[in-house]
């Protein structure tokens, strides 16, 4: 086995090591006071969301408990980068070596609104021989689920502070068995209101949470909801629980329709995965079922027949009609 | 003593004289006391370098904290508090008595140190995770898997296995029933128990003291660096404060000289604390130890970096064992 080869035991061993530092993060994220806006520096760029102080707690706290791990001395981690710390530059890692990738408090607003609907996301890199990188662990935690993934084997759901010892494979979607079917959508801002108006009403019948991305995608599958959909182009890190989705029967695909499968998408995802911090992963659609996940194209296309050319771009004219306030 | 016998000397040459007679008869119980004293510190000295603590070397200890799992605790268990003090010496212990420690809440311990560890896995988490014993998913007490490397001897905690029953007096807490925890060893004929002996009325009669010397593997750096481990562990309380008693008895103390001749980078010695007293107020006592056993276990250094490799794969679980959970508002606002 040379240098790239996924090594099984040592993938696991990264996992394990994410899965920690991902649960005393969250740990931490129970007792934080960071929730004031951190200004940024003249130059410095935050993808994704204002940051917060809790944003960089996190990361500090993440990479802290990373790197006293035991497991350290046999992963060759070189750099852990992601929404907190941005690449400058391509990044080179050794064949052999490995890079995390982090977002340690993904749904920051959520967390600052209601202490609640956030995650740590991340994943372990490996270089190969060529030297480009590809997945070989992931994970999404949230204060009572970890979602871990590790490359070659079915998704696996656990108690964050629980055991990964216990976790169980988690290869199918949970049935539906609530009255309604329900949609997550994530990306959605107030910008997006005369879009997101528009496709609701093509979806009368459904519930509609305004929260998605890694620390609501999980949940297509391993609870009640009926799908997820990320409104713009994510990061990669903002689009692990969408990764995981594919390792598992949920239909995923983007808003034109467009299926993927397990294998072709963790293609594009390694092809991708740290392209100069840019949103490379298209807005795409999380389903239970082959049929949900029609509906929902169905509904998108036609609110954007209705609404007209500016549907999703966020730069749309609100128009609520003449009687808005009557 | 010689400046009492100046302020003597000033009140007048009777006072002087009685004061100089005095000084002459006490002198030489000073000296013996001193002579003593000194000799004990080296007998301790010399005890302590037999279980693997050299004077010249710097050493972490830890002593369980109060998340006793059987025992509602406000602080670390009485029984390992006393093994601990007789074992870091007397300028600790009068600090204890006399509420001079400072309690830190969360003290941080690296790892590549060497590390004392004073009772059993079932109370103190680290063992765990160095000998391999983990929690059922459901029910009390551990179980045993020991991927990390075999000793000759080891505890079993699982109440699956052990149903019978003791009893025994801590201080501060009155008489407490246990399950009878025994002793394993392996054998060429499979494992063998030895289990501390109760009376009629299911008091203990004697207890058993696992003392335990292996090079620090938790990490490289402490293996590669010649750290140890040593872990002072009972069967009982009794047996883990019988430390002590082990530490002060020089006939113990020779024989685990002879065994340890070859100067082995492993080893386990197996006490046994009998002649117990019980106590109500300051709970059951021994009051004699004996030698059960002295075993090597040389193990080349390829097994202690694959005893560090099952550490870090379970090291995660591990910490996730000790959660405690349900934390919803920071200290401050509660």
């Amino acid at each position: 086995m040379g240098y790239g080869d996924t090594d099984r035991h040592l993938a696991r061993l990264g996992a394990d090591a994410l899965r920690l530092a991902a649960m005393k993060t969250l740990q931490h994220l129970e007792l934080s006071t960071g929730w004031g806006k951190v200004a940024l520096e003249e130059g410095q760029i935050h993808p994704g969301d204002p940051p917060l102080g809790a944003d960089y707690e996190a990361h500090h706290r993440f990479t802290t408990v990373l790197y006293c791990h035991p497991a350290m001395a046999y992963l060759n981690i070189e750099d852990v980068v992601g929404e907190e710390r941005l690449l400058e530059g391509r990044i080179a890692v050794k064949p052999g070596s490995r890079v995390v990738v982090l977002d340690p408090l993904d749904g920051s607003t959520q967390w600052a609104l209601i202490r609640s609907g956030h995650s740590v996301a991340a994943m372990i890199l490996i270089s190969g021989l060529d030297g480009n990188l590809r997945l070989e662990s992931a994970v999404v935690a949230n204060p009572v689920h970890t979602f871990t993934l590790v490359a070659g084997e079915p998704l696996r759901l656990g108690a964050t502070n629980g055991r990964s010892e216990d976790d169980l494979w988690l290869t199918s979607c949970l049935p539906e068995s609530l009255a309604s079917p329900s949609v997550a959508v994530t990306g959605y801002k107030t910008k997006d209101r005369g879009s997101m108006l528009a496709f609701l009403k093509e979806i009368p019948d459904w519930a509609f949470l305004t929260i998605g991305g890694n620390p609501v995608t999980p949940y297509v599958m391993a609870g009640d909801l009926t799908a997820a959909i990320t409104w713009r182009s994510q990061f990669t890190w903002d689009a692990v629980g969408i990764l995981m989705a594919t390792q598992t029967d949920a239909v995923v695909g983007n808003i034109d329709g467009d299926v993927v499968n397990g294998p072709t998408f963790a293609e594009h995802f390694d092809r991708v995965v740290l392209t100069q911090n840019a949103r490379v992963i298209q807005p795409m659609i999380v389903a239970k079922s082959a049929a949900r996940f029609d509906e929902l194209v169905l509904a998108i296309d036609r609110a954007r027949d209705e609404f007209g050319p500016s549907f999703g771009t966020g730069v749309e004219e609100l128009d609520f009609g003449d009687d808005v306030g009557e | 003593m010689q400046a009492a016998a100046e302020n003597a000397a000033s009140l007048g040459p009777a006072s002087a004289t009685i004061a100089s007679t005095l000084f002459k008869a006490v002198a030489p119980m000073i000296a013996k006391a001193a002579v003593a004293m000194l000799r004990d510190r080296r007998t301790k000295a010399s005890a302590m370098g037999l279980i693997g603590i050299n004077s010249n070397e710097t050493y972490d200890y830890r002593v369980p904290a109060a998340n006793h799992p059987l025992l509602d605790l406000t602080e670390a268990h009485p029984d390992d508090v006393s093994a601990f003090c007789s074992m870091a010496g007397p300028a600790l212990a009068h600090a204890r008595k006399n509420d001079w420690l400072e309690i830190q809440e969360l003290v941080t311990l690296d790892f590549s140190r060497n590390i004392v560890l004073i009772g059993s896995p079932e109370a103190e988490s680290l063992l765990r995770l160095i000998f391999d014993y983990r929690r059922p998913k459901q029910g009390a007490g551990l179980k045993y898997v020991g991927e990390t490397f075999d000793a000759p001897y080891r505890w079993m905690e699982d109440p699956e296995i052990i149903s019978a029953e003791c009893r025994r007096y801590v201080n501060g807490l009155g008489l407490i029933t246990r399950p009878n925890w025994p002793l394993v060893y392996q054998s060429t004929s499979g494992d063998g128990r030895i289990i501390p002996q109760v009376g009629h009325d299911n008091l203990l009669q004697s207890d058993l003291l696992l003392i335990t010397v292996i090079p620090n593997f938790l990490t490289l750096k402490g293996l590669e660096s010649g750290r140890k481990i040593i872990s002072i562990a009972g069967t009982h309380g009794v047996g883990t404060r019988s430390i002590e008693l082990v530490l002060k008895s020089r006939g113990v103390l020779r024989q685990i000289h002879d065994g340890l001749s070859t100067r082995p980078n492993a080893f386990q010695i197996v006490i046994e604390a009998q002649r117990l007293k019980h106590h109500v107020r300051r709970g059951t006592n021994a009051t004699r130890v004996t030698l059960r056993d002295v075993r090597h276990f040389e193990r080349p250094y390829s097994a202690w970096e694959a005893a560090n490799r099952a550490v870090a794969r379970r090291f995660s679980d591990w910490v996730a064992e000790d959660n405690r959970r349900n934390r919803p508002l920071p200290p401050d606002r509660r």
